[in-house]
């Protein structure tokens, strides 16, 4: 017995204090596990002991391995100990490892209760304060429910250092448990008198948060805040009542209103620059919410619009990055008082920052106009050109499409233009927005009319040069857009010039290697093609070009059918049996082009995002009744199981040998055509994926070769762009777009001089803007059901369940 | 409201970890690495805000240590001014204070965090003010 405590104290002596864990844990860079590991066992004894110190020891030092990533949660019943302790260094080690790893779910909290309100009401202010503090890391509904009357006896205790604690604590105790608040809501605004700024600050603080999620049980403190807006001078405080400020406004225009006069005296007045973001931030809400324009607003808008010019100006990357972002909330409502920074906007986009440039992008979002989209255009290509990062260059790209397309295309006054970008753009490399490319295209495409010639050109190039884009094969890759490239020279073949080269291309093995939708839709095109050339071939009777073009489809097409994709393997069968076919019939003598040709006749169009929720549901139908009897769960389950996988199985292996044995037996008939047509047509009104895949027949964008293995890669200078003869480039429609600005500009200088004087120069943009017309028109024709007004906007429900309870009425 | 507060050195280690808010395990060491990651490949000439999943990030580097907060609807300008004030309260307790100063003075500097940032919002920003349970402290042991 003797002997055992002599060992224990010796033991003792030995024991690693938290300096000594560190030190050896540096020394063990090694095999730090296993030295870990060991220490634990240690601590792992010295908490069995029943001496406090050495208890306290312990978990100091599984406060240490808990920063390093250990879980300590086995610890929890010693940590209740050491909190436990008298002593104030062991108490305060206690709540430390409290606070670091208890949360809501452990199971030995409520043990804490009663020691925590008896910590909580010592003399000792530090006891208590250090109580405080640990609480707010790990209180509990219920803890939450027992100590809210202690905490709001602490909110008038006579030391203000408790005071402020207890009331920056109410705020945690409220988010668990919201009855406390009803209670607890004249005690905080009592303290929003406090004589001691520190408690003051506080209840702001708290009040602030609180206000934040339900603003108008606020409303009636807004005077008060009024009254400490314009006595405080500190300016942390400032910072907390202005934000509360802003909040509140959108409930009540008249206080805004109250509002602009102070908070444009401190503009004026500080030096300090957080203050004046915030300010600055706040006159904008407050001009949000008030719809109308009073006259003095504008001159509320020019000074922050000044203000933040400077910020912007500054050398200072934070400063540069709040005030671009502060811009960006301006240009929402007032877009006009922004244009005229567009210069120095476009400056940051060369700033070294990327979350610079990235704020410098969305702002051009609401800043482009008829007469600049060209040049914006043409800088952010460059700029796509040089970056560094593929995500930055993405989001350059996915940017600029976003921006040309605004608003069904108002600004995009040339789509010869946007094409010839477009097609620009898929050199771009290693992008991942191949898809939203291809879907541009498209949407130009069917829309805009008058510019299919050009495209479908341009298409065919690429479709001859296809080789080179065809070796990028990753999802959503560049040779996304070949779908758009093939769907438009099939849809729009009347365009296209040389519709047998164009057939040719598509043929080429090379296709084979791309991901099998596109595939589908070259096969699928290829008919389409096909039907073309027949119809100008029996026009002109020209036997020959008939026979090759039928001995150039039974080559290549079979091909397909071996692929391993199945839609594409079907859609190969399908057309290959309808080549033959039809070769039976030609040499028969008869004319079937007109009938192919059929197969593919009416004009596409979008349909309607929500079309499909807002088909109407026949009368009589009953979406809910059950089809068949509901089945009788008790017996008979292991049968149906197995007849439900042989059934399966069976369909499987059927249409694997579909191809092979069923295929020589098919013939089409007319009538077979025909409802074949008729089914197409209706799959493409109910069908609102059909759109979204856009075009059965993509063409084969070229891309230039970027296969590392192969071929080494080398970086496109856009400036200098790689000659394909026949492909437009871009910047001959930007000098086209000078030229007759020019023109303009000297019938209109008589016109200026007309203007009054106190006009700004946006005025004087904005009719020219009118001026410049459009070349090409968009069509906004969408497919929809019957009866369909508009599309509905659901609301997003908010998720905000904690703090919903906080929602009560306070009067 | 803040939401958490870290303090770690070059290499990437955490020295001090402080949450306002209770997040799972695997949740926070991932959002710390990724912070501690996204913090320390950024470059001088690179603002020192960045968000990261709805949360605000404000850092500031320091000569070998690193001091970030995690914020949510706060003034950044004000946040960094308190990670100033932090680091100025570290300087003044420890006399030039160096990594290790703060690794083996753990709980004092979870002492001095709690007077400055209690539950998320700012309660003193005042140096002396923040010190002084310390002082008492160490003038009685």
């Amino acid at each position: 017995m003797a002997l055992k405590k002599v060992k224990g104290t010796l033991e003792r002596v030995l024991d690693k204090n938290l300096q000594d864990l560190v030190r050896g844990i540096r020394n063990h860079k090694e095999n730090e596990s296993k030295y870990i590991a060991e220490c634990i066992d240690e601590i792992k004894q010295e908490l069995k002991q029943d001496n406090l110190a050495i208890k306290a020891n312990a978990v100091n030092k599984l406060t240490y391995l808990q920063m390093l990533g250990y879980d300590i949660s086995w610890a929890a019943f010693n940590i209740i100990e050491v909190m436990s302790s008298t002593k104030f260094t062991f108490k305060r080690i206690g709540y430390l490892a409290a606070s670091q790893s208890f949360h809501e779910e452990t199971d030995v909290l409520m043990l804490t209760t009663n020691m925590i309100r008896k910590d909580m009401s010592s003399q000792n202010m530090y006891d208590s304060g250090v109580a405080l503090n640990g609480l707010s890391c790990f209180i509990t509904p219920d803890l939450a429910r027992d100590l809210a009357n202690d905490i709001m006896t602490l909110m008038t205790s006579s030391r203000p250092y408790l005071r402020k604690k207890a009331v920056l604590i109410m705020y945690k105790v409220f988010l668990q448990f919201p009855e406390a608040l009803r209670p607890a809501f004249p005690r905080l605004k009592e303290k929003l008198e406090d004589p001691d700024p520190g408690v003051q600050s506080a209840a702001v603080n708290v009040i602030c948060e609180l206000a934040r999620k339900n603003p108008k049980n606020y409303l009636s403190l807004a005077p008060l805040f009024f009254k400490l807006m314009t006595t405080s001078t500190n300016n942390w405080v400032l910072i907390k009542i202005i934000k509360l400020f802003s909040a509140l406004t959108p409930l009540e225009p008249r206080l805004g209103k109250k509002l602009i006069e102070p908070l444009t005296n401190l503009i004026h007045s500080t030096s300090a620059m957080s203050l004046l973001y915030e300010c600055i931030n706040t006159v904008i809400a407050v001009l949000v919410s008030i719809s109308s324009g009073i006259p003095n607003h504008t001159a509320s808008i020019q000074l922050c619009v000044q203000k933040l010019r400077i910020l912007i100006e500054d050398s200072d990357q934070n400063l540069k990055y709040l005030g671009l972002l502060a811009m960006s909330r301006i240009l929402a409502t007032h877009p006009k008082s922004v244009q005229g920074h567009k210069d120095l906007i476009l400056q940051c986009l060369d700033d070294r920052d990327e979350s610079i440039r990235l704020r410098a992008l969305d702002l051009l979002y609401g800043m482009v106009s008829k007469k600049n989209l060209m040049e914006i255009v043409k800088k952010l290509m460059v700029h796509m050109d040089k970056a560094e990062g593929s995500h930055y260059r993405d989001e350059l790209l996915s940017k600029t499409i976003e921006i040309c397309s605004q608003s069904n295309y108002q600004y995009v006054t040339n789509f010869e233009w946007y094409v010839s970008i477009l097609v620009e753009l898929t050199r771009m490399e290693g992008t991942k927005h191949g898809k939203l490319i291809a879907n541009q295209m498209l949407d130009v495409a069917i829309r805009v009319q008058a510019i299919r010639h050009f495209a479908v050109s341009q298409m065919a190039i690429l479709l001859e040069n296809s080789h080179l884009l065809a070796n990028n094969s990753q999802r959503n890759g560049i040779c996304e857009v070949l779908h758009a490239a093939a769907w438009i020279c099939g849809e729009f073949s009347e365009h296209l010039s040389n519709p047998k080269a164009t057939l040719e291309a598509m043929l080429k093995p090379k296709i084979t290697s791309l991901p099998g939708h596109i595939q589908s839709i070259f096969v699928q095109n290829i008919l389409k093609l096909y039907g073309k050339i027949l119809k100008a071939a029996e026009a002109k009777e020209d036997d020959s070009l008939k026979k090759e073009v039928h001995t150039l489809l039974q080559e290549k097409l079979p091909v397909f059918i071996q692929s391993g994709d199945l839609e594409v393997q079907e859609r190969a069968c399908s057309i290959l049996q309808i080549v033959k076919y039809i070769m039976k019939l030609e040499e028969k003598g008869a004319a079937v082009a007109d009938e192919v040709e059929n197969l593919y006749a009416g004009e596409l169009n979008p349909v309607a995002p929500k079309a499909q929720k807002k088909v109407p549901v026949p009368e009589g139908l009953d979406l809910d009744k059950w089809i068949n009897e509901a089945p009788d769960d008790s017996s008979d389950e292991e049968v149906p199981g197995n007849t439900f996988f042989l059934t399966t199985e069976d369909e499987h292996r059927s249409s694997y040998q579909h191809g092979d044995e069923s295929r020589p037996t098919y013939e089409p008939t007319e009538e077979e055509l025909e409802k074949r047509k008729a089914i197409r047509k209706t799959e493409v009104e109910h069908n609102p994926h059909y759109l979204k895949d856009d075009g059965k027949g993509h063409k084969p964008r070229h891309k230039d070769a970027f296969d590392a293995k192969d071929i080494p890669v080398a970086e496109i200078d856009l400036s200098v762009p790689l000659h394909v003869p026949g492909l437009s480039s871009s910047d001959k429609y930007m000098v086209l777009q000078q030229k007759t600005e020019k023109a303009h500009k000297g019938k209109k200088e008589k016109g200026k001089k007309k203007k009054k004087k106190g006009k700004g120069k946006t005025q004087a943009e904005e009719s020219d803007e009118d001026e410049v017309a459009a070349v090409h028109t968009v069509s906004t024709i969408v497919d929809a059901p019957e009866g369909m007004a508009g599309s509905d906007h659901e609301d997003d429900k908010k998720s905000g369940d904690v703090y919903k309870a906080l929602d009560i009425n306070l009067d | 409201m803040i939401q958490f507060i870290l303090i770690v050195n070059k290499q990437g280690r955490v020295r001090i970890r402080r949450n306002y808010h209770h997040v799972e395990k695997n949740e926070q060491e991932q959002r710390d690495s990724a912070v501690i990651n996204k913090c320390l490949t950024r470059t001088n000439k690179q603002c020192n805000y960045f968000s990261h999943e709805a949360v605000t990030i404000v850092y500031k580097r320091f000569t070998n240590l690193c001091l970030i907060c995690g914020v949510t609807n706060e003034n950044e300008l004000a946040i960094q001014e308190l990670l100033n004030v932090f680091m100025d309260c570290l300087g003044s307790y420890f006399q030039n204070v160096s990594e290790l100063d703060i690794v083996y003075n753990m709980e004092r500097v979870y002492m001095i965090l709690d007077e400055i940032i209690v539950n998320g919002s700012i309660a003193f920003t005042s140096k002396e003010r923040a010190l002084i349970p310390l002082q008492l402290l160490d003038a009685g042991s």
